[in-house]
């Protein structure tokens, strides 16, 4: 049962409920007023202030319901939208409940008749018609019109009979208007009240259901539109890496053809010196061909010492002129690990330049490079004292396609995808005004236990 | 004289190989495509033929097929960068004597070609036609090279220091051994070094 019925709206519901008991405290004052306005009207023998009583009394009656109402369909959110029965039946109780606590601490008359119709209204309205799509707010102002309607019906003398207008001032109204011969004159004011207002009440109703709906789509619109530009993205990005691909490849051939003929040179050189030149030709074209190789394919490995790395890192960071100052710390007695270098250097590169974007605007930046040990892994940590993101923005950072600064916000989701393809993890920490800290774990990746 | 059809699309590579046969006192002939390699071959017959994988108009694999059709003994050597055993079985089984895997060292290349042109000579004339392959992709005069490396080698081989020993390449000599293995003409091993994962050792019986 528990799971038919959210406890947090029920408890809601039942606390707006019975803010109308605090509220009645309130009203005595211009309720006593009503009686004056109808002491006027007998004494004066004016049936039209006897209209302008009641007219007031329906207001205060519509004012002091409508927190019953409105705590009830509350606590009917709560309740799961296929159970219309149990809908009705705790939005009924709570109302009948409410409605009997205000008359016993009134020591007043139990009047149904209003109470009834203004229940069996809303319930149609919400529970059949606006089908879950109705916000709070919207119910507030469709129940006041099905009150400030339906309270008419009070002071129908024809009503009597069936429940209608059995409270104390209902009767006194309708009394004052029998000793003025203005039963009629009631009669067609309350239907010429209730008519339009319950007709009011339920075009609002249709219009917010529309309205909603439309949001509704506009939304699943966006959301789809959203959704098929990051599959455009995505195919652009796999373009891009094709495209790179295929030119990185076209790399190889000039240097099988720079090795080829080298090797050609190293085995008729004349003598040591053109030998030797030779030698260093073939290391570095060979060099070369591992970075290819590198870019190439994701698993492309080599073991590497984090000094190395991180001197091929600093290579890479632009000299522009940064006003930042960059501190770099690779701890003692750091592991080998087996990287990709290329992509790795070229990930750390990304945060690094995230860093010093950061940093920009900022007299004192600082972007601090760590390196330390960790279960045999490296972690690398980059930390800024720039900009920093809030809660929301990191939430979107993994996004692709989000970017902070218009470009093509394809950085973090390649940062993300080399680590993990090295085993890896990242953690971002960032607080507004406050700085970023990024941290990347890399396992020694040699994968098996041997040393 | 020795002859060589090198058939590349590259200009580059092509005057790399050509230089590389030079120095050995080899005769070379070019062809850009092919198409235009199997013209070449029809009217130079030459002893040994290199190959690229990737070329446009009829590609390293088709022009593989269609030169065995024109002679089964001829050597015939892929160049690629494509290390895979599974493009090397398409080409073993094609037809393709080796490869020479870029980058192309001259050392390497040289050695290699010298096996091929020594295998080419003793089977010349030897063996019928129809019998220089036993199975589809194995050449009876390769599995005889392979097969007496191994003889020679008491403690056992490594496929890598097959691979030297023969100078033949590193996914032609698996090929061989694996077929070998199947055979039950060689025992396998597996050798737990110091590092990583453990190696293979293969013995002759």
């Amino acid at each position: 049962m528990t799971t038919l019925v959210d406890r947090d709206k029920l408890i809601q519901g039942i606390l707006i409920a019975g803010f109308a008991i605090l509220l009645q405290r309130f009203l005595e004052q211009p309720y006593w007023q009503v009686l004056t306005k109808l002491d006027e009207s007998i004494t004066r023998g004016d049936s039209g202030r006897l209209i302008i009583a009641a007219s007031f009394m329906v207001g205060l009656n519509a004012l002091r319901a409508l927190p019953v109402y409105v705590g009830a369909f509350r606590a009917v959110e709560g309740v799961d939208s296929k159970q219309k029965p149990m809908a009705i039946l705790v939005a009924g109780s709570i109302i009948s409940l409410t409605f009997t606590l205000l008359y016993l601490l009134e020591q007043g008359q139990w009047e149904w008749g209003v109470p009834l119709a203004v229940f069996l209204g809303a319930s149609g309205l919400f529970l059949l018609w606006g089908r879950g799509v109705l916000k709070f707010w919207h119910k507030v102002i469709i129940i006041g019109q099905l009150l400030l309607g339906s309270y008419w019906l009070a002071i129908a003398p024809v009503l009597t009979p069936v429940g209608f207008g059995a409270g104390e001032l209902s009767t006194g109204i309708k009394l004052a208007g029998q000793f003025l011969n203005a039963e009629s004159t009631l009669n067609f004011v309350s239907v010429a009240f209730f008519l339009p207002l319950i007709t009011i009440a339920i075009v609002t109703t249709g219009l917010i259901d529309n309205y909603q709906k439309i949001i509704q789509q506009i939304n699943e619109r966006k959301k789809r539109e959203n959704q098929m530009q990051r599959v455009q993205l995505a195919a652009a990005e796999a373009r891009v890496l094709q495209e790179m691909h295929a030119l990185v490849h076209d790399l190889k051939t000039p240097l099988t053809t720079i090795r080829g003929l080298n090797s050609l040179i190293e085995m008729t050189a004349a003598n040591d010196k053109q030998a030797e030149y030779a030698g260093r030709i073939e290391i570095a074209a060979e060099n070369m061909n591992g970075m290819i190789s590198e870019i190439l394919y994701e698993d492309v490995r080599e073991p590497i010492t984090i000094h190395s790395l991180i001197n091929y890192v600093r290579a890479q960071i632009i000299p522009e002129e940064l006003e930042q100052r960059f501190h770099f710390d690779v701890g003692q007695d750091m592991p080998k690990i087996s990287v990709n270098k290329v992509r790795l250097a070229r990930a750390l590169v990304n945060v690094i330049d995230n860093a010093v974007r950061a940093t920009r605007q900022n007299v004192a930046g600082r972007v601090d490079i760590l390196a330390v040990r960790n279960n045999g892994g490296v972690e690398f940590s980059i930390k800024d004292n720039g900009d920093g993101m809030s809660e929301k923005e990191l939430d979107m950072i993994w996004q692709p396609g989000y970017s902070s600064r218009n470009s093509s916000g394809l950085g973090l989701t390649f940062v993300r995808k080399v680590v993990e393809n090295h085993g890896g993890s990242i953690e971002i920490d960032s607080q507004p005004d406050k700085g970023t800290v990024v941290r990347i774990t890399i396992p020694d990746g040699r994968g098996d236990g041997h040393d | 004289m020795t002859k060589i059809l090198i058939i590349d699309d590259e200009e580059d590579i092509r005057y790399t190989l050509k230089e590389i046969c030079s120095l050995s006192g080899w005769n070379t002939c070019e062809a850009v495509n092919g198409n235009m390699g199997l013209k070449l071959f029809k009217k130079e017959r030459p002893d040994l033929v290199l190959v690229d994988y990737h070329m446009p108009e009829l590609d390293g694999l088709a022009t593989v097929k269609a030169l065995r059709k024109l002679s089964t003994e001829v050597p015939i050597i892929v160049l690629t960068v494509d290390e895979r055993q599974q493009v090397a079985d398409t080409f073993l089984d094609a037809g393709a004597s080796d490869f020479a895997l870029k980058p192309i060292k001259a050392p390497d290349l040289i050695s290699r070609l010298k096996v091929h042109l020594s295998i080419l000579k003793s089977t010349q004339g030897q063996v019928e036609d129809d019998d220089v392959y036993t199975v589809k992709g194995i050449s009876k005069a390769t599995l005889k090279l392979v097969v007496d490396y191994l003889k020679t080698c008491s403690n056992g081989a490594s496929i890598e220091e097959i691979t030297d020993g023969v100078c033949l390449a590193y996914p032609t000599v698996h090929r061989y051994l694996m077929y070998l293995v199947d055979r039950g003409d060689i025992l396998v091993q597996a050798d737990y070094g110091k590092v990583g994962r453990p190696k293979n050792r293969y013995y002759n019986k």
